[in-house]
Parts: structure tokens; sequence; C-alpha cells
């Protein structure tokens, strides 16, 4: 057998193999009252924007693409998502403090006005979540609004 | 998103050039102030050597902060202090003296936390 046939039978039963491997991808729950949705704080096209831009990351309603079932990616998406959530979690948004709600809109006006968010490697297959300049500027006017309502 | 931010936090450094917080009548009380002049101040004051600490946090400019912002970065201390990522390991192997003693610590939180509830009132 040629080298190189072994070595590709290789390759193929370690993906094969390593489809075993859990993930670890966090499951989706159902949206409850903690959630941004159920908040006055947040509707209309800013809400549509926020699940198409930032809830694959940052909420427990994750719309999964095709490779979240294909190890390597999976593994990839699954520290993506647990990292995204750990650092805000649009779903569990009532449980911040106010302090913690304020900490989180200012950090968004500041990922988001700098572009660094949505992340680029995720607008590479998600196209359609990226900003363009006047939903970036809906979404930091939001942003203002909602920290003047939770100063009130 | 939090919070990476603050990748330079606090520093370590008190020298006797350092100058302590402007302004701090209105915003430090007394022992946070002591703290922070003896175990952070060092790296974030215009004076720093680390540009990282400056970006992150600059005592002098607290004062300055519009009331979000401020909240904000209060939130962003709290969070630091409580994960205990300041001063930065690497630096307190280099100079001990400058680890933040529990107490130090309990300080700062217990400042941090009250003046971010005063401007959420």
């Amino acid at each position: 057998m040629k080298p190189v046939k072994i070595i590709l039978i290789a390759l193929a039963v370690i993906f094969i193999a390593i489809q075993f491997i859990p993930s670890g991808i966090p499951e989706n729950k159902p949206e409850d009252i903690k959630s941004i949705v159920n908040s006055s704080l947040v509707t209309g096209p800013v809400l549509d924007q926020l699940r198409k831009s930032c809830f694959d990351c940052h909420s427990n309603q994750v719309q999964f693409p095709w490779y979240s079932k294909l190890a390597p990616s999976s593994w990839l998406l699954a520290n993506h998502i647990i990292d995204g959530k750990s650092r805000l979690n649009f779903s569990e948004w009532e449980d911040y403090s106010n302090r913690e709600k304020i900490g989180l809109l200012e950090e968004i006006k500041y990922e988001v006005g700098s572009g660094n968010m949505p992340m680029k490697s995720y607008l590479l297959i998600h196209r359609d979540a990226k900003l363009n300049s006047e939903e970036n500027s809906a979404l930091l006017t939001w942003a203002d609004e909602a920290t003047a309502k939770i100063l009130k | 998103m939090v919070l990476v931010i603050f990748s330079g936090f606090f520093f370590i450094q008190s020298s006797p050039d350092n100058q302590s917080p402007q302004k701090s009548g209105s915003i430090y009380s007394a022992e946070a102030k002591k703290v922070i002049d003896e175990k952070c101040y060092g790296c974030h004051s215009v004076k720093g050597k680390s540009q990282d600490a400056k970006d992150a946090l600059l005592w002098d400019s607290l004062p300055n902060l519009k009331k979000s912002r401020l909240v904000a970065t209060l939130d962003d201390i709290i969070g630091v202090l409580e994960e205990n990522l300041m001063p930065p390991e690497d630096d307190v192997k280099k100079y001990p003296e400058m680890k933040l003693l529990p107490q130090e610590k309990k300080i700062l939180l217990s400042w941090a936390e009250s003046k971010a509830d005063s401007l959420l009132k």
C-alpha cells in the first residue's frame, strides 16, 4: 500500500473516531422571564439584530450550524459559546445586577463600536450577522438608551 | 467581554515619585486611597511604564468619567478583584511586597461596591 493511501486512511479513521468525543456544546434552554427578550429594555429591530448577530454566542438560544455536529469544528464552537455566555448571556439578563448590566452595556458599546463584535471568524460563515453602519449605530444608540433607563 | 480589558490593571511598584490620585477626596475613601496608592497607582497613572495598564485604567481619570462609564469601570474593578487578577501574578513574583492582602482586597471591594451603589441610587 502506498504511503499516501495509508496516511489518508489513517486520517479518515481519526476523523471518524473523534466524532465520538462529546463536543461540550451547551444545550439550548427555553427562554424564560429572565431573558432580555422578555424585558422592556429591547424590542423591535434592535432585538432582531441581537438575535441575528449576538445570540449564537451570548444566549441560551443558539442556532446551531451544520458544522456543530462535526469534530473538530464542534469543539471550537463549544469553546466560543461557553466563553461568550460566561461573559454575557442575554437569556439570563435579569440575573445581572444593575451595576453589571451597565458594565455589560458599556462593554457592548466598546466591542461593537470598535468592530470587535461580532467576531470576524464568526462572520466568515454567518455573513448575515454582520452589522452595517445603520445597524451598528442603532445598537450603540440602544445601549445608550438602555443605560439611561437603568440609571434613572 | 468583559473584562479582559484589564490586563494590566493594578500593578505594582510604589515609589516615592508616584503621586496620589488627584481629586481623590470626592471619589475614594481614605482607606481605599491608601491601598490604591501603595499597590495600584504605580502602573495605573500617567507615569506608569506599561501602556496596557494605562489603557486599562487610569485612577486619575475616574472622577472625570460620566456616570455610566464610572459604574462600568467600578464593575470591572470589582470583577478583577473578585477573580484575583491584579496585581498580575508575574509582577507579584518579582515584588512580593506588592501582593494585595485579603484585608486590602476587602477594602477596595467595599469601596467600589458602595461607590457603584451610590451612583445607582
